[in-house]
């Protein structure tokens, strides 16, 4: 009650949440824009790669293998003698199709999924629901072995299974967060109004678990990193020669007490982009609300 | 449309039933059952605001529920205007919905915080079928809004703005304008003003009254405050257990109740001037909602109870001109 009286007093006549004030109080944010300029780098590292790197990131040089960083080599050299600054940028490129892929996948349907079960309860909320335990009940790595036991391995058969285990996230997230707002009262006021359960899903629903939609998404998608990372790591993810920061991370072990260093930057790209993508995630659950709007 | 002589019949409650069934606990029993309505009967005219007063669990929400057809009945039937909710088809219903429209309780939970006040006030004209030429929607959705935010005393300037920048005074403002907009016969306000100040529920209520006298609406206001009723209301109902058991104007009730629970009711109400005086307080809870009494729903607790109390139900029945009780001795 506090909060909202001295936000209720700054308030000025005329002050929308217009996108211009959006922007405003988005650079105000400083976790957010720390999060975004990571993330921006890991984006650009990623586009920028994709015309030019310093050295071709498959490029095998064995006579420089191991090398510390130079002026020719930024981050030095791995076991083959390959530049790591062009294979961090390329595997930037990967990280990044895996995460939006399996992301995006499994926030379509699980979001779909979650706003069905909340709308509808009874049996479709509980076949909805035992299907989703039944998926969670799988773990990705066991989902992505099975998948490349009968495809083969390949990023494919990763990025469906993330893909298919996000489902079930979304799906549980948004159903818990909308059965709790169909028992809020503007929902009663809005079928008084003689709304049908589609149109308050969309009109209703949706807009106020937009957030943690939002923060789901962000994190989902920095899980996807990880675990793209953990598949590539155990050999069912990416595919040798194509750069993955996991791959290198793991054949990095081997090296880790001859040059330690070359473990250092694949770790690092990882921490540092699933570092932004989480400081955005909660920097976008505060911009958006319009509760908060004015604060800070 | 809303010609305040008319002696129309806005609100028609007939015989209303309202049984939930409980979720099944055991294999063995058959899931218990609350009664939350037991046949009631109510009427309103229109340009009239009928109060329902009772203790919490009596059936005031369900009933409210059932007259804005957000919950059918389990016997019985609603009319609004000679239009029977439970038979009207989907579209039709949605299309008579512009007749009836709510005011809730919490005006922090009833209006949607994602939403500016515009489309909070037009989303009831936004749900209405559209094009069926009835002449009563010649104006814009974007006029209505206007009319209406102006009708309860905003400002155009507020139309942009979310709920959390109003007070609780204003958002039922809103809430009441929300309400407005199609011109409805018939506004159900259930506890309008009791999550209010107390120096706000006057401005609300005299708010009220004054889109009454306006539109000519017609209100059945739910409240458990008296002093509200009295303020607002030509005609009072006063629910127990699910049923109405005593029914009177305003006058007749406020000067002389004759139902027992009425009594304890106004017994209940503080007051300054009267110095210490003797209260006679209810004894013992309200009376199981899951088992349908025999007799008197209220003999329990009655301080008048005698023996037939507990064996026959005592009928809603006048006793005086206009006012009905339902009890063995009134």
């Amino acid at each position: 009650m506090q909060a909202i009286e001295t936000v209720k007093e700054t308030v000025r006549p005329g002050q929308g949440v217009a996108s211009s004030g959006f922007v405003r109080r988005a650079l105000g944010h400083r976790s957010f824009m720390i999060g975004l300029v990571l993330t921006g780098t890991m984006i650009i590292l990623a586009l920028v790669s994709l015309v030019w790197t310093p050295h071709s990131p498959t490029e095998i040089v064995i006579a420089e293998r191991l090398k510390l960083p130079s002026p020719g080599h930024w981050l030095g050299t791995d076991q083959f003698g390959r530049d790591i600054l062009s294979m961090i940028m390329a595997g930037a490129q990967t990280s990044i199709v895996v995460g939006l892929i399996a992301v995006s996948l499994g926030a379509a349907v699980g979001i779909s999924l979650g706003l069905w079960a909340a709308a509808r309860r009874g049996w479709t909320e509980d076949v909805i629901m035992r299907l989703s335990d039944l998926n969670l009940a799988f773990p990705v790595i066991l989902i992505a072995i099975l998948l490349t036991a009968g495809w083969g391995p390949g990023i494919t058969n990763a990025i469906l299974a993330l893909g298919i285990y996000n489902i079930s996230v979304f799906a549980r997230q948004v159903r818990g967060a909308g059965i709790a707002m169909w028992e809020r009262e503007f929902v009663l006021a809005a079928r008084a109004a003689g709304k049908g359960n589609l149109a308050i899903t969309i009109e209703h629903i949706l807009p106020n678990i937009i957030s943690i939609i939002v923060v789901q998404a962000t994190i989902s998608f920095a899980i996807a990193i990880l675990a793209e990372a953990a598949l590539s790591y155990l050999g069912v993810g990416s595919q040798p020669p194509n750069p993955s920061w996991g791959r290198m991370l793991s054949e990095s072990q081997n090296y880790i007490f001859l040059t330690p260093i070359i473990a250092v930057w694949p770790g690092l790209a990882i921490v540092l982009s699933v570092l932004g993508l989480n400081l955005i995630g909660d920097g976008l659950r505060d911009l958006v609300d319009p509760r908060l709007a004015r604060r800070r | 449309m809303n010609d305040p002589k008319s002696n129309e019949t806005v609100l028609l409650v007939e015989g209303l039933h309202r049984h939930f069934t409980l979720p099944r606990e055991s294999l063995f029993h058959p899931p218990e059952k609350i009664y939350a309505l037991n046949g009631v009967d109510l009427s309103i005219q229109r340009g009239r605001s009928l109060g329902v007063v009772g203790e919490s669990g009596c059936g005031k929400s369900t009933l409210a529920r059932l007259c804005m057809a957000l919950d059918m009945p389990t016997a019985g039937r609603v009319e609004i205007l000679g239009q029977d909710l439970a038979r009207l088809p989907a579209r039709e219903l949605r299309r008579a919905r512009a007749q009836f429209q709510m005011v809730f309780q919490d005006p922090y939970g009833s209006l949607d915080p994602r939403h500016t006040v515009r489309r909070i006030v037009g989303e009831t004209m936004a749900a209405l079928p559209r094009g069926d030429g009835s002449g009563e929607e010649n104006f814009s959705r974007e006029e209505a809004v206007d009319r209406a935010i102006d009708a309860v005393g905003l400002r155009a300037g507020d139309l942009d703005k979310y709920p959390h920048e109003f007070s609780g005074g204003q958002r039922q403002r809103i809430a009441i304008a929300r309400a407005l907009v199609t011109r409805p016969s018939l506004i159900v306000a259930d506890e309008p003003v009791s999550a209010l100040d107390v120096s706000v529920q006057a401005q609300v209520l005299n708010l009220m009254q004054a889109l009454q006298r306006d539109f000519g609406v017609t209100y059945m206001l739910i409240s458990h405050d008296l002093g509200v009723v009295d303020y607002v209301c030509d005609e009072v109902a006063v629910m127990y257990l699910g049923r109405v058991v005593e029914r009177a104007s305003r006058r007749q009730l406020f000067a002389k109740p004759l139902h027992p629970y009425t009594q304890a009711l106004f017994d209940a109400v503080p007051r300054i001037d009267a110095g210490r005086r003797r209260r006679t307080t209810l004894q013992g809870h309200v009376g199981s909602q899951t088992r349908q009494a025999t007799g008197c729903a209220f003999a329990d607790r009655c301080p008048k109870a005698q023996t037939r109390c507990a064996a026959e139900m005592p009928e809603l029945r006048k006793i005086d001109n206009g006012h009905l009780a339902s009890c063995h001795f009134a």
